[in-house]
């Protein structure tokens, strides 16, 4: 299980780490044609929006992965190892439950917008691939806190000796 | 008022089971919303939340200014800051600590984290302070709450994400950061001066730069001064969007970093993965907080709040003081981030009711956040330093931010007595 994790985990960085590069390349060149050759790139704006969310959505489940998402140690660090172990069970399966039943609706909403054919308006893009992607990611992100909850998988090991790895709380 | 009542504590029991904020925030708002209206209305509003969120341009600026800021920190353009700094102030008593804020301030204007800032200024600064023979606690002081600077100097991630949940222009916003930014280094160097003063053993003097070194070493800063001009001044001049600045910005940080040879290739994908998660961090808790937010929208909690101020026929002045006051406590024991999100769309709208300035009211949001990474026992910026330098205990790192403390309580007072200097350059420049 830990073993297919780790792949799937590095496939998604590569995915994540080169949608990211391409954002940043793709609206650098755009705004640099639009001031140099007064040609801005058709569609970029449709682009960043389509890939941003495959930014996003494929960052959700890794930041889950790595015990990064915003939680409150404030009863947590006053607690036993024992009762700190029941607790982070209980979080991931009730948030492993929520980001399931979340994954479903969207799955839903993604069949209902390959059903409507909707598109982009310049590139004529089709939106429902994104959209089940979206669901997809939400469902590992579910599966991810079920199996961490179940033990199936191992807790991320905290970083905290170096403090670079603190900018995932992005203040 | 019961139900938006029951919610916030319906988020706060979740959170202190260690559910993720974002979780605790789109559970309660989506059950709230189901008992309110109906399950199925939840549904939709929770889908359409995550769907808008996701599939909006404009977020597109989170992820790049967080690039930004992480490539900028990996080029190391803090140790030709640091140099600057200390070429001018150094040979002062506490001059190494002045530098150090001076420093931080440059940083924080092209990198929008004040962790990542404190972060950068501890490996600069901290070994010349020690070398100097500075007391920890002034060391530590200096550089956890000069990086808070990072997130009050533009470009900032917090900025951005108020102006995202109170729907206000990032480049007003940003514009209106400068000028505090300033009177923040203003009053933190004279928090410095008021140490050494007090104990002149804290801070000995570095040795004198001749005008010749101050000069080749202000000549260094190149770097720093093109990407800050041409990020805010493109925003400014109406060249380009905060996302389009902030991609130029992100491709500037690169081009430095690999430039100066510090990133290699593998590097660079470490950092857009960082820089990636961090963006999936941020897009989970304000979903969150939006799904929350629309759930508040239907209870007559802010309407309620409205009527329970103003029943009390307090100075609308007295108003924000309480609230900057509930800010500071609450930080002192929540994390940051999750406050305001949780919050900012509880008052906002009361702030806004009473005729204040939602820039204003975003600049002081900022300072209490501040506040709050410096504050014992659980200021973000604090541990940072401590996980950085685990030979100086927490408790010293605690004394010594207790000046800083006080120059922010000071700054947030003047900044509340005067609102024209936050407000000022957005004035003059929208």
């Amino acid at each position: 299980m830990t073993r297919i994790f780790a792949l799937l985990e590095e496939i998604l960085s590569w995915i994540t780490a080169s949608v990211l590069f391409a954002i940043m390349t793709l609206t650098f060149i755009d705004v640099a044609t639009r001031g140099l050759l007064q040609t801005p790139v058709t569609g970029a704006f449709e682009v960043t929006e389509l890939l941003l969310v495959v930014l996003v959505f494929t960052s959700i489940p890794l930041a889950s992965r790595a015990g990064q998402h915003i939680a409150v140690d404030l009863l947590y660090s006053f607690t036993g190892k024992r009762l700190q172990w029941l607790m982070g069970s209980l979080a991931d399966l009730l948030t492993g439950v929520a980001i399931l039943g979340l994954s479903w609706l969207m799955l839903n909403r993604a069949i209902r917008v390959y059903n409507d054919g909707v598109y982009t308006a310049v590139l004529n893009i089709r939106y429902w691939p994104f959209v089940f992607y979206v669901a997809f990611m939400i469902f590992l992100m579910g599966l991810i806190h079920l199996l961490l909850s179940l033990r199936f998988l191992q807790p991320a090991s905290a970083t905290a000796d170096d403090s670079d790895d603190k900018q995932e709380f992005g203040l | 008022m019961i139900a938006g009542t029951l919610g916030i504590i319906g988020i706060l029991v979740l959170a202190i089971l260690r559910v993720p904020i974002a979780l605790s925030m789109g559970i309660t708002g989506f059950v709230g919303l189901a008992l309110l209206r109906s399950p199925n209305s939840a549904m939709a509003s929770v889908v359409n939340t995550v769907y808008d969120t996701g599939f909006q341009y404009s977020l597109a600026v989170i992820p790049l200014f967080v690039l930004m800021g992480n490539f900028v920190t990996r080029a190391r353009m803090s140790q030709e800051l640091y140099a600057a700094a200390y070429s001018f102030v150094g040979h002062r008593k506490g001059g190494l600590a002045m530098a150090t804020v001076v420093a931080c301030a440059g940083f924080g204007a092209i990198c929008g984290s004040a962790i990542a800032t404190a972060a950068t200024m501890t490996r600069v600064a901290h070994p010349e302070m020690k070398k100097y023979g500075y007391s920890d606690a002034l060391a530590t002081g200096a550089i956890a709450s000069g990086g808070t600077l990072g997130i009050l100097i533009p470009p900032s991630s917090l900025m951005i994400i108020y102006c995202i949940i109170t729907e206000q222009n990032i480049g007003k916003m940003f514009a209106a950061g400068l000028l505090p930014g300033i009177l923040a280094t203003f009053l933190y160097l004279l928090a410095i001066r008021y140490t050494v003063w007090r104990d002149p053993e804290a801070g000995p003097a570095g040795s004198r730069i001749p005008w010749m070194g101050r000069l080749a070493a202000l000549r260094d800063v190149w770097g720093v001064l093109v990407l800050f001009i041409v990020v805010m001044g493109g925003i400014y001049g109406g060249f380009f969007t905060s996302t389009e600045a902030a991609s130029i910005g992100a491709m500037g940080g690169l081009f430095f970093a690999v430039f100066r040879g510090k990133l290699g290739w593998r590097d660079v994908k470490d950092v857009l993965l960082e820089s990636a998660r961090t963006t999936a961090i941020l897009f989970a808790i304000l979903m969150g907080a939006l799904i929350f937010s629309s759930f508040l929208n239907f209870t007559e909690l802010p309407n309620a709040l409205e009527s329970f101020v103003a029943s009390f026929g307090l100075h609308p002045i007295m108003v924000i003081i309480v609230i900057c006051a509930l800010y500071v406590v609450l930080m002192s024991a929540l994390e940051e981030l999750s406050v305001i999100l949780l919050t900012v769309p509880l008052f906002f709208p009361l702030v806004v009711s009473l005729g204040f300035d939602p820039i204003w009211f975003g600049i002081l949001v900022v300072c209490v956040v501040e506040i709050g990474m410096i504050s014992p026992p659980v200021g973000m910026n604090l541990f940072v330093i401590n996980a950085m330098i685990p030979e100086v205990s927490i408790t010293t790192v605690w004394r010594g931010v207790i000046p800083f403390i006080w120059a922010d309580l000071l700054r947030l007072a003047i900044l509340i007595a005067f609102p024209a200097i936050s407000l000022f350059l957005p004035n003059l420049l929208f």
